[in-house]
């Protein structure tokens, strides 16, 4: 049972994967090919590219993608209680419940320390 | 000569996917597709996880792994200036290390080929709603601590970025 | 041989969902630019075939018959795996969706976190479709998008969290054979938090700041042309119907209505959700970065929190 449905996950990402790039290369032939070096530049309003790429970047980004992996684990940790809260007793949904006041308070703590805030 | 089983046949083909993701990680100079490598090789484990019938687990290495610890890497990355990468900074030590950690993953593989494992033969029917009830009743402790550490973790995440300001 | 039986058919249906996946991107889109221009009092595409319904054909030729211009200095792989790592997990997300009354390609034990896990792997190629594009611009469009799909998914998940309390089940089929009520009833917070969300993860409506074609030209997929950029399309306008079948089944009951059969239903209800979404998209003004980012975390995930407790509440008297 649960052997087919790798199996299964497998053909049907090789099909979603191959079919379109053998789309993308069959059609490679049909297409016009001229290579010019303004083609390769990148776009910026039909000026010659004037920003230097891949430069380092704000911290922000870094600081949300901390939290947030912090809150996808809570998150999937839910998933896995969330199932069978309905066939247990109310002290299992209390428990459950305390899970998540403890890390809503992270929540809050990020909050209130200004961490949220994007720039 | 019979075909081997499928099950065998996927556990082989996971298998060399993780190792060859994590080896091309391991040496490649080129540090984006190093990362990406990565995520072949927690991919790679994901569907190992799902070969045992810990479907829950798959989806848990797929989610936090690949959608949110291989994103940080990258976001880690990106706001250094990414390329090549450095050459290594161990100098002579270099062999040294280098024997060491072969030795330390042979003694491993030997272990593990040796240790008795149990054999699964039928999935446990119930075994998602095992794992939600174990979570809430034997080891409920382990289920709040790891609630207290999450939050540790924001706390700890944001004094180490933002630095004792405040 | 049950083993390459099974392999073939999931490979069968891999051919077929993407080709639907193909076909509903080339409607969608048409459906979009007619409701769009009639919102906008214009009437769209007509010239093309009865009614303007070749258009996206014609598009579909003209973009496959383009030039394949990639940036000079474009890391090959990178530029190349970024689209399809963006739109294989939106594909591969269609495998848990019952599309009708039980017709699902596999019905995972656990299909919910399927739904929700798989798709969080196109961040990555937001990210990669960005970075190799070798453009300061993209580059930022890759980021911005990057960090708004993460903000959100946690509230989205949050909020399908609450149906799984209620419903018992980590299965979609059987959410939708339980559901009596629908649950967008017992949990109307988490019913508008998931709609929110799903709008933001596909890059859409009022969140579309990392694709937004008056800020940095078209974002991440700037440098992208042809059958590559589309495939970042069909990433949206599938997932758009993914999302909206998916909030058919866990909050509107899918299949369930009277006289119609299940089918009927399921599809009438999505579709209205599609509309839903297109309308928004071109009803409300796009956020700014950092009130986007807010509204993620200050907003939408105490109210998925709260709607958790509510699930708890919903529990208890249910009961």
């Amino acid at each position: 049972m649960v052997v087919g449905d790798v199996i299964f996950l497998l053909g049907f990402g090789m099909a979603v994967v191959i079919l379109p790039v053998a789309t993308l290369g069959v059609l490679g032939w049909f297409r016009p090919q001229l290579p010019e070096r303004v083609k390769g530049e990148g776009y910026e309003s039909g000026m010659p590219q004037a920003s230097i790429p891949r430069r380092p970047f704000h911290m922000a980004y870094y600081n949300f993608a901390l939290i947030f992996v912090v809150f996808d684990v809570e998150a999937v940790l839910l998933f896995a209680v969330a199932g069978v809260l309905r066939d247990l007793t109310l002290g299992a949904t209390v428990k459950t419940a305390v899970f998540v006041i403890l890390v809503g308070d992270g929540l809050l703590y990020a909050w209130r320390k200004g961490a949220l805030v994007w720039r | 000569m019979s075909i081997p089983a499928p099950a065998d046949i996927l556990f082989w083909f996971f298998a060399a996917a993780a190792v060859g993701g994590a080896a091309y990680a391991v040496t490649s100079a080129h540090l984006i597709r190093s990362i990406l490598a990565f995520g072949a090789f927690l991919t790679a484990v994901a569907g190992e996880y799902y070969l045992l019938a810990a479907e829950f687990v798959a989806l848990v290495q797929i989610f936090v792994y690949v959608g949110g610890v291989l994103v940080l890497m990258l976001f880690a990355l990106m706001l250094s200036t990414p390329g090549e990468s450095q050459p290594s900074s161990l100098g002579r030590w270099s062999p040294a290390v280098g024997v060491t950690a072969v030795g330390v993953g042979a003694a491993i593989m030997i272990a593990a080929w040796h240790t008795p494992l149990p054999v699964v033969k039928e999935p446990a029917a119930g075994r998602l709603d095992h794992l939600g009830q174990a979570l809430l009743g034997d080891h409920v402790v382990v289920f709040e601590l790891v609630g207290v550490l999450l939050f540790a973790a924001v706390v700890t995440a944001l004094v180490a970025v933002r630095g004792e300001r405040r | 041989m049950s083993a390459l039986f099974t392999f073939l058919w999931g490979f069968a249906m891999g051919v077929i969902l993407l080709s639907l996946v193909g076909g509903f991107t080339a409607g969608f889109i048409l459906v979009e630019r007619k409701v769009s221009a009639r919102m906008q009092m214009r009437i769209g595409p007509v010239h093309t075939g009865p009614h303007g319904l070749l258009q996206t054909v014609a598009d579909m030729i003209k973009l496959m018959m383009k030039e394949d211009v990639r940036p000079a200095r474009a890391d090959r792989v990178a530029f190349n795996l970024g689209p399809l790592l963006t739109a294989v997990p939106a594909v591969m997300s269609f495998v848990v969706l019952p599309l009708g009354a039980g017709v699902v390609a596999r019905d995972l034990n656990v299909g919910v976190l399927y739904f929700l896990a798989v798709p969080s792997i196109s961040v990555v190629g937001l990210v990669m479709a960005g970075w190799a594009s070798y453009d300061n611009y993209s580059f930022l469009g890759g980021l911005r998008a990057a960090a708004q799909f993460i903000s959100y998914e946690i509230p989205r998940t949050l909020s399908v969290v609450g149906v799984v309390v209620v419903a018992g089940t980590l299965s979609t089929v059987r959410i939708m054979e339980v559901q009596t009520i629908p649950y967008a009833v017992l949990l109307p917070v988490g019913f508008v938090v998931y709609l929110i969300t799903s709008v933001a993860e596909l890059n859409r409506g009022p969140f579309d700041i990392p694709e937004a074609e008056s800020e940095i030209v078209a974002g991440f997929h700037t440098e992208y042309s042809g059958l590559r950029w589309s495939l970042f399309f069909m990433a949206e306008y599938g997932g758009m119907f993914a999302a909206s079948a998916f909030a058919t089944v866990l909050f509107l009951g899918g299949g369930a209505g009277p006289l119609l059969p299940g089918f009927a239903w399921f599809w009438l209800k999505t579709l209205a959700l599609v509309f839903v979404l297109m309308w928004v998209r071109w009803t409300l003004p796009r956020f700014r970065a950092d009130q986007l980012m807010a509204l993620a975390w200050k907003g939408l995930l105490p109210a998925a929190l709260i709607n958790l407790g509510l699930a708890f509440v919903v529990l208890f008297l249910v009961r």
